[in-house]
């Protein structure tokens, strides 16, 4: 069985770029799609309007403040797909403000990380992340 | 009516109907005929018309018809001729006046015609007045010539009667004259035979009447002087009889055996009983018996003897009372000394006998009242001004015995502390006879000093003159009145120098008196507004029904307090005062008015007034002031946030890239680049942490509290515990001091304590040990201060006004890394608690952060 993808939604080239390497230290193999702004996430993850259904990614990693659709109302999205509804997300991002975190476990995120500074910082919580979703994270049945 | 004019009249009354009678006749005759004449004319002038009118009325002939007309007309009978012809070419007229507004109109009309043709009509109107006016003027002549008849005739017929009537109308006169009393008057017999005769006969008969009554006149007279001595004699007699009755004194009569004859009116009442019987019939009866005694024994044979005796008796009533009298008996002689009768008479006396005994009575009542009058009284002899008696009062007030002073004068007494001016009194008392609050001062018998007052009168004590004292002591009433002169001055001095001053008012309310300096430096004349009330004055504040409610609390009689009203001055200026008032009741408990002070405040008022409109532009300025620190704060507030998390991304790129950089070309780097790029790498993580301070300092200043009760003790031992974590291998000891309690945000005071407790162990980090508490200091009302006390490095005070400015360091980076936010972070927490926060250090000697907490 293919290892399936993670699905990275990051406006910031470098935020994107940090991610990536931070996961790649972490030794986590899988392919990993980016997308620039919430709607390509939406496109990405539902498919074009006409075509088929994509595969779903083991996790998405989805920052809050993105271009054209917020990373609030694409969590809302996956949510209200029953296809998407037990999806892993989690949040990653800059603001540690509880309005913002609030938003984001009212919606049904499943983990909210914030962005150190430190890249030290950095790669040790991308590594959590990556171990604990796609090691040792049982996924829902029948996926 | 005499005869002599009755014979005429009925002559000229016969002649006269004769006359008439015939003159009537006559003229009624004459009148038909003259009539039937007429008549008969009428008939031949109608007749000659019809004749010669037909021919010219047939031919138009006009002036011929005129002519008829005319010679017709001449008649006088004829009042009106009219002629129409039938065709009514031709109408001719003639008309003439009556000569008289007697008789009657008479008319004919005739047709002319000719040949059975009618041609025209005429019309004739006739009057008899002519026949009247000439019947009227014989009948004048008839009556005039009988009138100067009748004249004659009484002429005739007087001349016959006189003769024949006088001498009876002579006698009728003399007759009438008799009648009416006149009997001296001569009577004339002359006149035919048979009236001489009744003439003389009448003539005798006079003279015997008047013979007649001059008899009468006589006895008359005689009788009338008898009657009036008569009458003299009883008006004399009823007039003593009437004294004797009227008299209030008793009168008796008694003949000389004893028996009563006679008691007038006064004396049947005094002895109880009426007229006739029941009247005593001897002396002794009158008398009850000791007194019958005395005057059967003594008065009568001295009255007998004497003429006359007097003495004091008494009657005995009916009903047994006893009168007391005065008794005068008289004996009544006649020439010859023999005894006739006895008189008494008899005065009530019991009036006398009671006034002596309502007298004496009197003097008793005196002597009681001076002795226990509760003033101090004395009588003095007028002589020798000794003391001939003194009351009870004076025994007290002067404090010597009755006995010591009677006989004495008060000069002896010593009771004089001036004795000259006893001497003055009775001067005075001697020229005056009286005095009148003669003041001076009394020496009593302890050697004590009493101020008093003499009232002084001339009396007569059983007819011996004496002064009557009466003396008050007037001590309290002197010191009641030096009281009241020092309060009205201290009154005065209060009014003319306090900056208050003091009224009354009446019972409705009207000025009755007010004083005060204060008023007349306001340019006001306390004087000016007596008789009104306040409202009625003209008060810029409050005015009309602005006072309603102050007088409603006076009709209710409270005391009012700093009621404030304004009113302009005497020079124009607005003057502010407050008047305090409080009722005034008399002893029964009625209102007589309010009295109370009033107080010049104008200064006060007038600073006020420019402090509320200073306070209301203030309160104005900081509104504004607020508005727009709260628009920048919201501004400042959206800058923080978005800068913040702005910032941290290029910062994470540094300090990511230069870790890549590092990591996969580190090999192509020698050491002096790899060093510098950890010091880029240093630099972008500072710089995160501080963004990541900021951002927190601005959370609590947007964060709501939630306020519950927080255990400060468990608080801090949490941080501590965390902190401890962090610095393994140092000598730590700490002292948190437990069961404090504090009333605040949880969630705030933990980053407040994370700050305090963090910057103890991070300036403590050359001390070993290393010392940091966390104590109560003490409890002021509702809030508490604690301290956080280390032994670290400490600070200057000289700085310690930067201590809680964000980004003010008091060591170098290198010393101490920090950002400089934390204690600016604290004191936010404590201030948003309404506490306050202090710091106390030496270099070198730890640090102290004194805070204060709610409870």
């Amino acid at each position: 069985m293919e290892q399936p993808h993670i699905l990275l939604v990051e406006d910031n080239p470098d935020d994107a770029d940090l991610t990536v390497v931070a996961l790649r230290n972490n030794r986590i193999a899988n392919h990993i799609v980016i997308a620039r702004d919430g709607a390509e996430a939406l496109e990405l993850l539902f498919g074009p309007r006409a075509g088929a259904t994509p595969e779903l990614p083991a996790v998405v990693i989805l920052d809050l403040n993105l271009p054209k659709i917020s990373g609030i109302e694409v969590l809302q999205r996956i949510r209200s797909t029953p296809r998407s509804a037990l999806l892993p997300v989690v949040m990653l991002t800059t603001s540690v403000e509880d309005r913002d975190v609030l938003a984001s476990y009212r919606n049904g995120c499943n983990a909210y990380v914030q962005k150190p500074v430190s890249f030290d910082d950095f790669l040790d919580a991308a590594g959590r992340l990556g171990l604990f979703w796609l090691l040792l994270n049982v996924r829902p049945p029948g996926q | 009516m005499s005869i002599r004019t009755r014979i005429i009249l009925a002559t000229l009354a016969v002649v006269a109907a004769v006359t008439v009678g015939s003159v009537a006749y006559t003229i009624d005759r004459e009148r038909r005929w003259a009539v039937a004449r007429l008549l008969d004319a009428i008939g031949a002038d109608i007749r000659l018309v019809q004749v010669v009118t037909a021919g010219p009325l047939y031919d138009g002939n006009i002036a011929q018809l005129n002519a008829i007309l005319d010679s017709l007309f001449a008649n006088p009978d004829i009042l009106r001729i009219t002629l129409a012809e039938t065709r009514g070419d031709i109408a001719l007229a003639r008309n003439r006046e009556p000569a008289t507004e007697l008789g009657e109109q008479i008319e004919r009309r005739v047709r002319v015609s000719r040949g059975g043709d009618e041609l025209g009509t005429v019309r004739v109107v006739y009057t008899t007045a002519n026949i009247e006016q000439r019947l009227t003027q014989s009948r004048n002549t008839v009556v005039l010539f009988s009138l100067l008849l009748m004249a004659a005739l009484s002429v005739v017929i007087y001349m016959l009667a006189s003769r024949l009537t006088r001498p009876i109308e002579r006698l009728t006169r003399a007759a009438r004259a008799i009648a009416a009393g006149d009997l001296g008057r001569d009577i004339d017999t002359r006149g035919a035979a048979e009236t001489a005769v009744l003439g003389q006969s009448f003539v005798q008969m006079r003279d015997a009447v008047r013979e007649k009554i001059a008899d009468l006149a006589e006895n008359n007279r005689h009788l009338r002087e008898e009657i009036e001595q008569r009458r003299q004699a009883e008006r004399e007699r009823d007039r003593l009889a009437s004294i004797i009755e009227a008299t209030s004194d008793l009168v008796s009569v008694a003949d000389p055996n004893g028996k009563v004859l006679y008691f007038n009116r006064a004396g049947r009442s005094m002895l109880g009983i009426g007229t006739g019987n029941g009247q005593p019939a001897t002396i002794p009866e009158v008398h009850p018996r000791w007194a019958s005694d005395l005057v059967v024994a003594e008065g009568v044979p001295a009255a007998i003897r004497d003429g006359i005796w007097s003495g004091e008796t008494a009657v005995l009533r009916r009903d047994g009372r006893e009168i007391p009298v005065s008794q005068v008996i008289l004996s009544h002689k006649d020439p010859e000394g023999k005894l006739l009768y006895l008189s008494t008479i008899m005065r009530d006396v019991t009036e006398r006998k009671r006034a002596e005994a309502a007298l004496r009575a009197s003097e008793e009542r005196f002597a009681k009242m001076f002795r226990e009058a509760p003033e101090n009284m004395t009588l003095v002899g007028a002589a020798d001004g000794r003391y001939l008696d003194v009351n009870h009062e004076f025994e007290r007030q002067t404090g010597y015995a009755r006995a010591e002073a009677i006989g004495r004068t008060s000069l002896e007494l010593g009771l004089w502390a001036n004795p000259s001016l006893r001497e003055d009194m009775f001067r005075s008392l001697h020229a005056s006879g009286s005095v009148h609050e003669w003041e001076f001062t009394l020496n009593r018998r302890d050697g004590t000093r009493r101020d008093a007052l003499i009232d002084a009168t001339m009396v007569n004590l059983g007819g011996e003159p004496c002064w009557l004292f009466i003396m008050r002591d007037i001590t309290e009433r002197k010191l009641a009145e030096n009281a009241l002169r020092q309060s009205e001055q201290r009154f005065r001095a209060l009014v003319e120098l306090s900056s208050d001053w003091y009224w009354t008012t009446d019972e409705h309310h009207r000025f009755t008196f007010r004083e005060g300096e204060v008023l007349r430096r306001m340019g006001l004349a306390p004087e000016a507004d007596y008789g009104k009330t306040r409202w009625e004055m003209d008060f810029v504040s409050p005015q009309a029904e602005g006072w309603d409610a102050h007088r409603a609390a006076l009709e209710r009689r409270e005391e009012f307090r700093d009621l404030l009203a304004a009113r302009r001055g005497g020079d124009g200026e607005l003057y502010w005062a407050t008047i305090s008032g409080r009722p005034l009741f008399d002893a029964k408990g009625g209102f007589l008015g309010y009295h109370g002070t009033g107080r010049d405040v104008t200064a006060q008022v007038r600073a006020e007034q420019a402090l509320r409109r200073l306070n209301a532009e203030l309160e104005e300025a900081v509104k504004a002031r607020t508005a727009e620190l709260a628009a920048a704060n919201k501004e400042l507030e959206a800058f923080v946030y978005s800068v913040s998390h702005d910032l941290r991304a290029p910062l994470r790129g540094i300090d990511g890239f230069s870790q890549v950089l590092v990591a996969e070309h580190g090999a192509r780097l020698d050491p002096e680049a790899r060093r510098l790029l950890e010091r880029v790498r240093a630099a972008a993580q500072r710089m995160g942490r501080l963004i990541a301070d900021l951002l927190e300092l601005s959370r609590l200043t947007r964060t709501e509290m939630r306020t519950q009760e927080v255990d400060l003790s468990e608080l801090a031992r949490g941080v501590a515990d965390e902190l401890a974590g962090e610095a393994r291998g140092r000598d730590l000891r700490w002292h948190i001091e437990s069961g404090m309690k504090v009333r605040g945000d949880r969630a705030m005071l933990r980053i407040a304590l994370v700050n305090l407790l963090g910057n103890a162990l991070k300036y403590t980090r050359d001390a070993a040990p290393a010392l940091i508490a966390l104590e109560r200091v003490e409890r002021r009302g509702q809030v508490e201060e604690f301290v956080v006390r280390d032994n670290g490095a400490g600070f200057d005070m000289a700085y310690a006004a930067r201590l809680f400015q964000p980004f003010q360091r008091l060591h170098a980076q290198h010393e101490f890394e920090g950002t400089g936010i934390g204690l600016a972070t604290v004191q936010r927490v404590i201030a948003k608690h309404g506490g306050e926060i202090r710091g106390e250090g030496r270099p070198g000697a730890g640090a102290a952060f004194y805070f204060t907490l709610p409870v």
